[in-house]
């Protein structure tokens, strides 16, 4: 439907004056701006990867905690924290703890940059499938908190002096990092953009 | 910046793929999906404000619960602990992790607590037949604001923490935690029985023709 495009935020159907592709219009429903795709989503969406892989490297080297327990002191990094709960025969929790924490941001920014990819490409095979990929991403990506809400209650509760002490360390920070970057570049992606390639049905 | 004017909301464009299509006719409980990718446009609720309205209100006094009594107590070696999600905020800027420490408060206080109340207005308004002008601008920035309200994943998180510390000490769940798992229950029923688009069209639109 040419002259005519939704608004993103509230979906109202609002006609675009001949002429005024591109400029500034604002949804009379609730005020967004209106854009038949985002405004480089594809530059914005790169950046924040970009980012968040850098800093994925950092969040799993580093420890992102050290626990001191009568004395002695260890220092736990994200897959050492899992290899633990492996090796003390919990490993349904170690699966779950390394599928939320390692896998789901990798396999975010993996699967991002991908539709990226295809974009560029002008790929129009599967933009069903690759559609459903992002909106999967998009839902799975807030589980990889759970290593970080597990810290901060270890951080409070194991506070017990000589005895027992936990400390974040500076692999928290990274990856609270990662989280948030991949958090903004899942929204600042339009997937609408799969879909701007098919062939002659347009 | 110029407010656009509307074409007749016969036709809706789908969000994942932008294809155009008439906006089907469905019967209470069904729902419409794209024509090109399968995508779920909406679905038609019967009493879905009126629901929501009262899950929205439950969720708040559970979210009140829950942040105001402990969720676990943590006994090791004759000594006992409590703990709020405050406390591990506040411990970890007391540490030097302000931000690690604003984001837990964001994802698990902040946004939740603020989603949940602007939902209440914005139903209040919808169940009455107002539509003042902020109305659609809040409704907006309360959807931008729904991935970013993580309750569901902290309860996990405690999961998590209960079994690892399990092993070191006595771990009792308290109130808290159990205010929580209800909160989840009611907040992801009362996103359930209705449907954005409900809200959407009970909103007044400000552009120069009014609703076309």
């Amino acid at each position: 439907m040419r002259g005519a495009l939704a608004c993103s935020a509230c979906a109202l159907l609002c006609s675009v004056p001949a002429g005024a592709e591109g400029a500034s219009l604002a949804c009379p429903r609730c005020a967004a701006a209106l854009w038949r795709r985002k405004p480089g989503s594809i530059h914005k969406t790169w950046a924040l990867l970009t980012a968040a892989a850098i800093l994925y490297v950092p969040a799993n080297v580093l420890p992102i905690m050290t626990l001191t327990y009568l004395g002695r002191s260890r220092r736990d990094t994200i897959l050492s924290g899992v290899v633990e709960l492996f090796q003390t025969g919990m490993w349904e929790i170690g699966a779950l703890v390394f599928i939320a924490s390692i896998t789901v941001p990798l396999l975010k920014i993996v699967t991002l940059a991908y539709l990226l990819i295809t974009i560029r490409r002008r790929s129009s095979l599967h933009p069903k499938e690759r559609t459903r990929l992002y909106r999967l991403v998009e839902y799975i990506g807030r589980w990889s908190m759970i290593d970080m809400f597990m810290l901060s209650i270890l951080v409070a509760l194991v506070q017990l002096g000589w005895l027992a002490t936990v400390r974040p360390g500076p692999g928290a920070t990274c990856f609270a990092a990662v989280v948030i970057l991949t958090v903004f570049a899942a929204s600042s992606f339009d997937p609408r953009l799969i879909w701007d390639h098919r062939g002659g049905e347009q | 910046m110029d407010r656009s004017t509307t074409p007749p909301q016969s036709a809706v464009e789908c969000h994942d793929c932008g294809q155009f299509q008439r906006r089907p006719a469905v019967a209470p409980g069904q729902s419409a999906y794209c024509v090109t990718c399968d995508a779920k446009l909406f679905k038609e609720r019967p009493r879905g404000v009126e629901r929501a309205l009262a899950l929205t209100f439950a969720a708040l006094v559970l979210l009140a619960v829950a942040n105001f009594t402990d969720f676990m107590t943590f006994e090791f070696r004759g000594r006992s602990q409590g703990n709020r999600i405050i406390t591990g905020v506040l411990e970890l800027r007391h540490l030097g992790y302000a931000p690690l420490a604003a984001l837990i408060l964001v994802t698990t206080v902040l946004a939740p607590l603020l989603h949940l109340l602007g939902m209440f207005v914005v139903l209040v308004c919808v169940e009455f037949g107002r539509s003042p002008s902020w109305l659609g601008p809040l409704f907006r920035r309360l959807e931008s604001l729904r991935p970013w309200a993580m309750l569901e994943v902290y309860l996990l998180g405690i999961f998590v923490a209960v079994i690892k510390l399990g092993q070191l000490a006595t771990i009792q769940l308290a109130t808290a935690f159990w205010a929580y798992l209800a909160l989840i229950v009611v907040a992801t029923a009362a996103c359930d029985v209705l449907d954005t688009r409900r809200i959407w069209d009970n909103v007044r639109l400000t552009g120069p023709e009014g609703r076309a």
